[in-house]
């Protein structure tokens, strides 16, 4: 039987936040396995975001709502959309050089709806989206011409990792993927598409990883011949199978996404077997990372900041907003993570690059702003202050300031209300500070409580 | 081939990294703990360990080390993505530049011309204008052996300073380890965006992450947001790595917003392309003289795999109007001591691709350019013959050269260590930082945080609203701000001045209201100097930062009142003496004689008072802190006093009408004898004083501050909600709060009293020294009293605030503090 605190645990890292109602659920489950199931156990159809505006300036801020809610609210297993998160930030592709909402939403879409299964489908799938063509420049990589980029960030970040390949690989791997462009409509972004040209395939014989690539005849397939090599016979240059460096290589960023810990070698070794037993399909493969016992090791437990995209989730999920409302998607590039906008192709990094002054700034700033909302018919007139998990009225804030007593009561009650667990230092600093208010001053206790160090790790 | 030991995971997780180790000792801080004995104490608090308050330490407290006039400040560009250096410095006479980089070869009539046979990208005009001064030194040919084709592990190696090693610290971050040497200063070196990238990461120190706009969070002062603040520290304790990392995190927010707010403009009026801003933001932190050394910055996407022609030409406008902005930002007494350099991961293919792009290359071209680079080409342009598709350019310096040459020719030395060995100087400078071409150094330019020495003047007006004096004649309406020039009027100098000692008085008040004086072109605080009313003139003395524009400004809150300004002396970067702050105690006594002969001093009488060598004022003493009162005054009247020497009259300290017993602070130059002078009309009045301290040769430096509120009783700020007296103390740490460093040993606050219930006095001295039988406000019942209070800190950074005889209301505002 699972703890209670390894199940908020567990939540919180596989679906942003440990609604209490879930944590109810899976306290119900007969093991780790089954909770873990549960949370698994995808909708086949996550969705869609629908727009209401041809404008990309409205779209982007649409797109990145209907995920956010998708997130926080709307998702019955929302690690279906984090698993999305964890390849829009692997398979980077950055609205600021794809230039069009229609072609990330593909993507994304295709991330939100196989994230979970083949790792292999879901490469090679990727590969040709029309986002990640024109990102590392595959619609310029012709026969007359090779354009490597793609053909090296396949190996060195998405499948193997670098060192695992030589520059004749590389090479290699862009003469395979040569001749899958997209069609140019300037001014008709959504009529952008996918092209194959035969003519500018390049379909000579190469080595790729000690294996023979690029004979078949159907020469469309050459690229995705690639990623067969890398996950199945392929040898890197060490010496060792493509296929174990492939596994080792994602799973330590599983476990890096998912646990933050320092992981030991054993907890990878058990990982990287659960992808090569399972021909790198997700599910299973992830059950073996969240039933590890180290995953519930103390340093796993501390060992997460949340990234400001689980930060905003955390705090639409604790008021109860609207994306469309509670996000200030113009302060998330300077929290250092906007969706649909990695910084560059090896996406955003863990723990210690959310760290610094100016971010945690910019955090503090998010909080403001979505707690003017959470109090914005408060002070309008509106009687009450509505939490998901209470209704504190004007007449209680107001009578809380009577007593010190009655004021680090009111802690309890905006905290309760946010479903936010104190620690001791947060909860005896927001006593302290409740102990001197004034009943109007009372009301900061909910930005204190959205910035609180609790808030901010996962 | 690349080394199998490097993985992508690790290479990248270095390049940002968090800014501090929550777990660093800060050595300053914990000597200064177990310097004033707080060990124990604290130790046995319960709440909190010796070892939390070290760790848990405030950054505000680190702002101890603005430049000094021989040291140099580097500015490091990074171009991310790799810049194509074929078409930023273009050899436009080599036939190879024009059929391996085809349509992208650009014709040498574009370019600016360097020496006939290269020429700048057209879209660089500034840089070109360093070139034509001679102070432009283009490093050709700067790279690596080996040079690795990913961004990634190549930006790793250059942040480094170590190719082809997995470093956790960066170049700079070891040249600050070496140049903090063991203390910790949040404001030496600093990235101006959004994280730190790993050169600023060291083995002991970190860079600090500046925000490039202004931050909202942690920039304002009001008592209600100070609370919230004050929670957010509260909140750090255990809870792991992490958790303390990220409720560090929140508290230097809050502290880097409150230092660096007032150099930072609001968005809006910002440069829109965000390295224009950037580079803004850097020239200002640099004018604030905060202390920083190095300011990095970096811009991107220099990647053109695709598309070079637009995707390059903009780059290079984004970053010749960065320089553009810099340079007209920065102060010009700065220019000597500025030095800007750039750098990328890799240059990039000699041969075009056909998508009008190049791809990942390796060595290029580098600036390093500032009124003291000797300009000129370094290095080796690498030959492009023989070239093929796929082939990359040699490379004739180690990056690791460039740095060096850098770190001993302008950061003050300490490459070898940095970099792990010895490489080779390129002589890139022709000059020592802050020196000029006639080889004189330029004095350092003043704000108002440099620490700074005394200077007294003759007594000056400088401004009368009454008559017009220098300012706008008529009173100062209800929100209205005077602007009164001070810097380059009377004998205060137009440079070198970074605050002022005046006499601010409130005249002919229609309400009671309050003055605020603060620096010129700062926001104004939520603070107060005067405070006055209907029916009598209120004086107060001000020590008060100068504004870069050499003004100080006085708003007045209600109604309206005329003022006039009187100033004393002015704090100096150059010259002047250094303040020494004493325990407080009483100097004279015209009531017993102490220290004077006994009895009223009547209208036309001239009492010499003896000052150096009496009350630990020592022989020699140049000025002295005194606070002056008058008691059991018989007429209204005023006092002054005068250095011996000089003639009295023209000049008052204190107003006061019959009956009243009213102080005010005192700065005044001793005469050659070391004595003053005591004269005022007005028939009997006692007066009395007590000394603060004295100006010499030796002692403090003072830095001024944006006036912060740092207690109030009404609030709950700083001390418990209530009222204090009759005979109740109050005890207030002072240092690490309001912009006050841990190392201040003395501090400069107005001090106001309201909501008195019976007439009493304040008595403010060091905590944990023995009562002093001295006064600092004198109270009536019903008014709000203000005066300056010049006073040494006590243990652990704080003071006592006692009020005598009835129960009233205190509020401090720190105007400046005293550092060694």
């Amino acid at each position: 039987m699972p703890s209670r605190s390894e199940i908020i645990h567990l939540l919180r890292r596989t679906e942003f936040v440990a609604r209490p109602v879930r944590v109810a659920e899976l306290m119900a489950a007969s093991s780790l396995e089954a909770a873990v199931n549960n949370i698994l156990a995808v909708p086949a159809d996550p969705g869609a975001a629908v727009f209401t505006s041809s404008q990309d300036s409205q779209r982007v801020v649409q797109l990145t709502d209907f995920w956010l809610n998708r997130m926080a609210h709307d998702s019955p297993r929302p690690i279906q959309e984090k698993m999305a998160l964890f390849w829009h930030g692997h398979f980077c592709s950055s609205n600021a050089k794809v230039g069009s909402i229609n072609l990330m939403q593909q993507q994304l879409d295709l991330f939100r709806r196989d994230g979970l299964e083949s790792f292999r489908t879901l490469a090679v799938t990727m590969s040709t989206t029309v986002a990640m063509l024109r990102y590392l420049d595959n619609n310029q990589n012709f026969w007359s011409s090779p354009n490597e980029n793609f053909g090296r960030e396949l190996m060195e970040l998405f499948v193997l990792g670098v060192g695992n390949y030589t520059e004749l690989d590389v090479q290699a791997c862009a003469a395979a993927w040569t001749g899958h462009t997209d069609t140019y409509n300037p001014g008709h972004p959504d009529h952008e598409t996918y092209r194959w040209v035969p003519w500018d395939h390049d379909a000579s014989v190469k080595t790729l990883l000690g294996q023979t690539i690029n004979a078949g005849v159907n020469t469309q397939q050459h690229g995705a011949e690639t990623i067969d090599v890398m996950l199945s016979t392929g040898v890197t240059p060490m010496g060792r199978p493509a296929r174990d460096v492939a596994a080792e290589f994602l799973s330590r960023k599983l476990w890096a996404f998912f646990a933050g810990s320092a992981p030991s070698a054993d907890v990878i070794a058990h990982v990287s077997a659960a992808a090569t037993n399972s021909n790198f399909n997700v599910k299973p493969w992830l059950s073996a990372l969240l039933t590890h016992p180290e995953f519930y090791s103390d340093a796993a437990r501390t060992g997460l900041v949340r990234p400001p995209i689980d930060y905003v989730v955390a705090l639409l999920a604790a008021t109860g907003l609207r994306s469309e409302t509670g996000t200030p998607w113009w302060l998330m590039e300077g929290m250092g993570q906007r969706p649909l906008f990695p910084p560059d192709v090896s996406g955003w990094k863990n723990n210690a690059n959310w760290i610094n002054a100016s971010a945690f700034g910019r955090r503090a700033s998010t909080a403001r702003h979505v707690s003017y909302f959470v109090l914005g018919s408060f002070w309008s007139g509106g009687s009450a202050i509505q939490l998901p998990a209470a209704t504190i009225s004007f007449a209680e804030v107001q009578a809380s300031a009577a007593s010190a007593g009655a004021r680090r009561n009111i802690v309890s009650r905006f905290a309760d209300g946010m479903q936010i667990n104190l620690g001791p230092a947060s909860r005896a600093a927001l006593d302290e500070f409740a102990s001197n208010a004034s009943w109007f001053e009372l009301t900061d206790l909910i930005i204190l409580i959205l910035i609180c160090p609790e808030m901010n790790l996962a | 081939m690349l080394d199998r030991d490097i993985s992508t995971r690790n290479a990248l997780a270095h390049l940002n990294s968090i800014e501090r180790d929550p777990h660093a000792l800060d050595r300053r801080r914990f000597l200064q703990l177990v310097g004033m004995g707080a060990g124990a104490g604290l130790v046995g608090s319960g709440s909190k360990s010796l070892l939390d308050m070290i760790t848990g330490h405030d950054p505000s407290t680190w702002a101890v080390g603005p430049v000094t006039s021989d040291q140099g400040i580097l500015v490091v560009v990074g171009m991310f993505g790799g810049n194509d250096g074929l078409n930023t410095v273009v050899p436009f006479t080599d036939g190879n530049y024009h059929d391996q980089h085809g349509a992208l070869a650009v014709p040498g009539d574009q370019t600016l011309a360097l020496d006939g046979q290269s020429g700048l990208n057209s879209r660089l005009p500034e840089l070109k204008r360093w070139w034509d001064r001679g102070q432009l030194a283009i490093v050709e040919g700067v790279g690596y052996d080996n040079a690795d084709q990913s961004h990634f592990n190549s930006m790793a190696y250059w942040m480094a300073g170590r190719p082809h090693a997995i470093s956790t610290s960066g170049w700079l971050g070891r040249w600050l380890d070496g140049y903090l040497a063991g203390t910790t200063d949040l404001y030496a070196a600093a990235e101006v965006g959004q994280s730190v990238p790993l050169h600023l990461i060291g083995q002991q120190q970190r860079g600090t992450g500046v925000p490039d706009q202004r931050p909202d969070w942690g920039s304002t002062f009001d008592t209600r947001s100070e609370r919230n603040y004050q929670a957010m520290r509260s909140m750090r304790g255990a809870g792991g790595r992490w958790y303390e990392a990220v409720a560090q995190a929140a508290v230097d927010a809050i502290d880097v917003a409150g230092t660096v707010t007032p150099f930072v403009p609001d968005q809006a009026d910002l440069p829109s392309v965000e390295i224009v801003a950037r580079m803004e933001v850097a020239a200002r932190l640099i004018n604030a003289n905060l202390g920083f050394r190095v300011i990095t910055v970096g811009f991107g996407d220099f990647d053109s795999h695709a598309g070079q022609p637009s995707m390059h030409s903009t780059r290079m406008t984004e970053l010749d109007d960065a320089l553009v902005k810099f340079f007209a930002t920065l102060g010009p007494d700065w220019l000597p001591r500025v030095t800007v350099m750039t750098f990328s991961e890799f240059g990039r293919t000699s041969h075009a691709n056909a998508g009008q792009g190049t791809d990942h290359g390796s060595s290029a071209p580098q600036f390093v350019f500032g009124p003291n680079v000797k300009g000129g080409f370094y290095g080796q342009r690498p030959t492009l013959a023989g070239l093929g598709r796929w082939d990359r350019m040699a490379y004739h310096v180690d990056f690791r050269s460039y740095y060096a040459s850098v770190i001993d020719g302008w950061l003050g030395g300490g490459a070898a260590t940095v970099l792990d060995g010895n490489f080779e100087n390129l002589g890139l400078f022709a000059r020592a930082p802050g020196q000029l071409e006639d080889g004189s150094v330029a004095p350092l330019p003043a704000s108002p945080g440099s620490p700074s020495t005394f200077v007294p003047v003759t007594p000056t007006r400088v401004a009368d609203t009454r008559i017009g004096s220098l300012v706008p004649i008529g009173p100062i309406g209800v929100e209205q701000t005077l602007r009164v020039r001070v810097a380059g009027v009377g004998m205060v100098p137009a440079t070198g001045v970074t605050a002022v000692v005046a006499n601010v008085t409130a005249v002919d008040a229609t309400e009671p209201h309050f003055f605020t004086v603060y620096p010129g072109g700062a926001p104004r605080p939520v603070t107060s100097n005067i405070n006055g009313g209907p029916g009598r003139p209120v004086p107060n003395l001000v020590v008060m930062g100068v504004g870069a524009d050499g003004f100080i400004e006085v708003f007045n809150s209600h109604g309206s009142a005329h003022c006039l300004v009187d100033v004393f002396g002015y704090f100096s970067t150059t010259a002047g003496d250094r303040f020494t702050a004493l325990s407080p105690s009483r100097l004279f006594d015209t009531r017993t004689g102490q220290g004077v002969r006994p009895g009223k001093v009547g209208p036309r009488e001239v009492v010499e008072v003896a000052v150096a060598g009496f009350a630990g004022v020592p022989a020699g003493a140049k000025a002295v802190v005194l606070n002056l009162a008058a008691t059991e005054t018989d007429a209204p009247g005023y006092l002054a006093l005068t250095p011996t020497g000089q003639t009295p009259g023209g000049t008052s300290n204190i107003n006061f009408f019959a009956g009243d017993t009213v102080a005010n602070l005192v700065i005044v130059q001793l005469g050659p004898d070391g004595k003053l002078l005591l004269t005022g009309p007005g028939s009997g009045k006692h007066a009395l004083a007590d000394v603060f301290g004295y100006f010499g040769d030796s002692g403090d430096r003072f830095r001024s501050v944006s006036p912060r509120r740092l207690l109030d009783t009404r609030e709950g700020l700083g001390a418990p909600l209530a009222r204090i007296g009759p005979q109740r103390v109050i005890d207030v740490t002072v240092a690490s709060r309001a912009g006050v460093p841990a190392s201040a040993t003395a501090v400069v606050l107005n001090v106001a009293a309201t909501n008195v219930d019976a007439p009493s006095f304040i008595t403010v001295w060091p905590r944990g020294e023995p009562q002093p039988n001295t006064s600092n406000l004198n109270l009536a019942a019903g008014q709000t009293v203000a005066n300056l209070v010049i006073c040494r800190l006590g243990a652990t950074g704080g003071l006592t605030f006692r009020n005598e005889l009835s129960e009233c209301d205190v509020l401090a505002d720190v105007m400046g503090y005293c550092v060694p």
